[in-house]
């Protein structure tokens, strides 16, 4: 039996407790009451301490000393596509040190996925480790834009093959834990929000967010939310059609987060300098009241040019957004399906057009009762990041913007856009409600819908009700 | 697809994905030890080199532990040049007050930042405050992500060694923390 004071027990919550002795401890976490509120303390001061730390600036060589290093090592002369590689490819976890690919060639794809994919690029002149986000659609890992175009010829390097179909859960962890830099070194992207958990804790909380398919923002796999900057309106077109062939709309056919974004909504401009805006409004669940609702828009600026003018092109658009587990204990986007996956092969993912806008939003179930005893008064919830090429210099950059609690309003007070947007919201998860996931209803999206028309200059709402008001009816009769 | 392949230098594959691991980390270590962030990059920029000479074979799948070993040893022989410290013993080194940023400076960098928690910087600066071994342990486990087992073999001490540190300190912050917001 081990008593609180154990080092054992410590050396449990931070994932590292011997094999041998794993077993015993468990025995011990589930029978005495508090073990495994005290395993949460830890793994929350963990995050904390790893955040503390990140409060130093990120020390590292200088560009001088890099080169130095590349000179004396021929690293210059490093990968390009179709290089053989090293039989052992170095990986820094001993279980994957000697993961073997097939062939072993660098294959630099242009054509995205189910393909290896090499990584990583060396900006010679730069020096930096480009930030590649990878877009997580459930357990595949996709991959667009594989290598950042660089100025320096050539200065590629391959570090690590991937092949999806051979890829265990380990090993995809290890590979984004580079992509995304989760020992907040090979990218200027250190958690907002501390070192993510490896692996989920087994818990009825757990057991709960699986069950509504909710994910836990504590772990490495759903810390981060990426969403697509470029999501197509297709649905929109395919329920107009349906409707008018006298057809039950299915969640197969329509994909929520597309119906969403066939509307207009009146997000701020940006900022005079910047190329985005980011409007954001936290709001009560309408469906249920322990839930949140958070509705996320981004606006590229617009610079109301004239027919001469080309189209300006922001590329390299990556999209994440953080939430917080210390406040947020799951959230779920809406509208994520297969049926977006498909669409995300097809379309152009990366770019958007001046004067584009994107909606996309989560239901959030907030950290209700958890006390935290080195931080209790966080007030941030979720931040958002935008990384992307500058439509002018076409250097990379990045733009954070955050959410805090002491945002959230009542459904009431949100804007008519917000209120749209979840009556639309609602109305996909009525259609996929297979699991009764949800308590949105048919009249409660016309009432929210209806109180929320706002101008509808072109009638997209209105059509909108009459669509909703037709499948309540072909729902009663089936 | 390029029509003659090259084989490439493992040695350089290891070089390089560590360098875009652990450069800061590193830095950020040797920082600590030295107080002096043109002296760590020195050192950092040595065992990178000194890397490239290993056997990838052989480091490879030690290279954290490897690293931080190698980054911590060339510090001591920093320090023990300039004679900040002279014929002690290892233990006793780390005992030796750094000439560590003042945690407060280093905070005020950051000032600008929105979301920094007041809780956070508190926290920071109770960490300064331990003994320089859990000190050192802290930064290795929670700054440079390294685990029990490579926090070891880089400080040449036993697993449940580093187990006791790491609960010893964590006790030590929590007591810190509670007497700070009950005063």
């Amino acid at each position: 039996m081990i008593n609180q004071d154990d080092p054992r027990l410590t050396a449990y919550a931070l994932n590292e407790i011997d094999e041998s002795e794993e077993a015993s401890i468990l025995v011990d976490i589930n029978n005495v009451s508090g073990y495994s509120a005290h395993i949460d303390v830890i793994r929350d001061e963990a995050c904390l301490l790893s955040e503390a730390f990140d409060l130093e600036p990120n020390y590292g060589l200088t560009e001088e000393q890099k080169n130095k290093i590349f000179k004396e090592t021929g690293l210059l002369a490093v990968t390009k596509s179709g290089d053989v590689l090293p039989d052992n490819l170095m990986l820094f976890d001993k279980e994957y040190s000697k993961y073997k690919n097939t062939s072993n060639v660098a294959e630099i794809v242009n054509n995205g996925i189910n393909k290896k994919a090499v990584f990583t690029s060396l900006v010679a002149a730069a020096a930096v480790i480009v930030l590649t986000m990878v877009l997580l659609n459930r357990q595949n890992v996709i991959q667009h834009e594989v290598s950042h175009k660089l100025s320096v010829n050539e200065a590629l390097l391959s570090v690590e093959i991937i092949d999806e179909k051979s890829q265990s859960p380990k090993k995809k962890e290890m590979w984004i834990r580079r992509q995304i830099a989760a020992n907040s070194v090979a990218a200027d992207h250190p958690f907002r929000y501390g070192k993510p958990l490896i692996n989920s804790v087994e818990s009825d909380k757990l057991a709960f967010l699986q069950r509504n398919k909710f994910k836990d923002p504590s772990t490495f796999d759903n810390r981060l939310s990426f969403f697509s900057p470029n999501i197509g309106t297709q649905s929109y077109e395919e329920l107009r059609r349906l409707i008018l062939a006298g057809k039950m709309p299915t969640s197969e056919g329509i994909n929520v987060c597309e119906l969403i974004n066939a509307f207009d909504y009146n997000y701020n401009e940006p900022k005079t300098g910047d190329v985005f805006s980011v409007s954001t409004e936290f709001t009560s669940c309408p469906w249920d009241p322990e839930r949140l609702l958070l509705c996320i828009g981004v606006r590229v600026l617009d610079r109301g040019k004239s027919q001469s003018e080309e189209m300006l092109r922001v590329s390299n658009v990556k999209m994440a957004v953080e939430f917080n587990p210390a406040r947020i204990s799951g959230y779920r986007p809406i509208g994520e399906s297969e049926a977006s996956s498909k669409h995300f092969e097809e379309l152009d993912q990366n770019i958007l057009l001046e004067g584009q806008s994107v909606t996309v939003m989560y239901e959030i179930i907030p950290e209700a009762n958890k006390e935290l005893k080195l931080s209790n008064k966080k007030s941030e919830v979720a931040s958002i990041r935008i990384n992307y090429g500058d439509p002018i210099s076409g250097e990379l950059r990045s733009m954070l913007s955050s959410v805090s609690d002491s945002n959230i309003k009542s459904f009431e007070e949100s804007s008519d856009d917000t209120r749209f947007a979840a009556s639309v919201a609602g109305y996909g998860l009525i259609l996929e409600n297979k699991n009764h996931s949800t308590k949105a209803t048919y009249d409660l999206v016309l009432e929210l819908a209806n109180n929320a028309l706002g101008k509808d200059k072109n009638g997209k709402r209105s059509e909108f009700i009459d669509w909703v008001m037709q499948t309540r009816a072909m729902n009663k009769i089936k | 697809m390029s029509s003659s392949p090259r084989n490439i230098d493992p040695s350089a594959v290891l070089l390089r994905a560590a360098m875009s691991d652990f450069e800061i980390p590193l830095t950020k270590y040797a920082v600590s030890i030295l107080g002096d962030l043109e002296e760590a990059r020195d050192v950092v920029q040595e065992t990178f080199l000194k890397l490239y000479k290993q056997d990838p074979n052989r480091v490879g799948l030690k290279v954290k532990a490897w690293l931080f070993t190698v980054c911590r040893n060339r510090c001591y022989d920093v320090l023990k040049k300039n004679n900040r410290i002279s014929n002690l013993e290892e233990d006793q080194v780390s005992e030796i007050p750094s000439k560590d940023k003042d945690p407060v400076e280093i905070i005020k960098f950051f000032e600008g930042r929105d979301a920094i928690n007041k809780n956070i910087k508190i926290l920071y600066s109770l960490i300064e405050e331990l003994p320089a071994r859990q000190k050192e342990v802290m930064r290795l486990k929670f700054q440079a992500d390294l685990t029990y087992k490579e926090i070891a073999e880089a400080l040449d001490i036993s697993i449940s060694n580093v187990g006791f540190i790491v609960h010893s300190a964590l006790k030590n912050l929590r007591e810190a923390m509670n007497d700070k917001f009950n005063d």
